[in-house]
């Protein structure tokens, strides 16, 4: 599945990211990535995560919204459903707030922009940073 | 490969016809009209979904990360807050 991720900071524009979880040690996931060429985050799960998220027989995908030091689960897909994903388009459409564009059916107070008008090359975000 | 032969090299492929320019963009068209009507409902599905109710995280998870201990609340991106995890 990471081989089909698009370039992070344009969700990072959006003030989103992708992260990987998986039970293998830091050096395994660091010779994976360097071997891949990947560069999203990935992380090693130490406790219940994998059985509490749905997550420890096969992949599965979580969204998540962090609100000052809360967070909320707001979706899950797996099988079929989160082999799929890959754009930034299939990430954003799974977040709580979506695309953030003005064209959305989204509540209230939704932040909104609009369509391609944030869109940049992935070098040239003002925040853009190196990922982690 | 030969698409008149499978894989085996016995049984010949079914393929669809061919036919002329103007033939084949009417049947593109013709696809169109379905795949814009699933376009619009991926839409009208992504806005039901961001009306799905939200669960509060209450354990505080731990997890190793490249750079030392991380946790949901402590961010993978530093500028973002919201977050898809595999």
């Amino acid at each position: 599945m990471a081989d089909q991720v698009a370039h992070l900071a344009h969700l990072n524009a959006r003030d989103t990211t992708l992260a990987y979880a998986s039970r293998a040690p830091q050096p395994d996931i660091k010779r994976v990535k360097a071997r891949m060429g990947w560069t999203m985050p990935w992380y090693t799960m130490t406790d219940g995560f994998d059985t509490d998220f749905g997550v420890d027989e096969w992949h599965g995908t979580n969204a998540f919204i962090r609100d000052g030091g809360r967070v909320f689960r707001t979706y899950f897909i797996n099988n079929r459903g989160d082999e799929a994903l890959g754009s930034t388009w299939s990430y954003l459409d799974l977040t709580a707030l979506g695309r953030q564009e003005d064209w959305e059916d989204s509540p209230e107070g939704y932040p909104q922009a609009p369509p391609y008008a944030w869109w940049n090359w992935h070098d040239e975000y003002d925040d853009a940073k190196p990922p982690q | 490969m030969r698409l008149d032969l499978n894989r085996n090299g016995d049984i010949a492929m079914k393929t669809p016809p061919i036919v002329s320019p103007h033939e084949w963009e009417a049947a593109r068209q013709q696809l169109l009209v379905k795949e814009k009507d699933l376009t619009r409902a991926r839409d009208a599905l992504a806005a039901e979904r961001r009306r799905m109710p939200w669960l509060v995280v209450e354990k505080e998870y731990q997890f190793d990360g490249p750079n030392g201990k991380a946790s949901l609340a402590k961010r993978a991106c530093w500028t973002c807050s919201r977050a898809a995890v595999s």
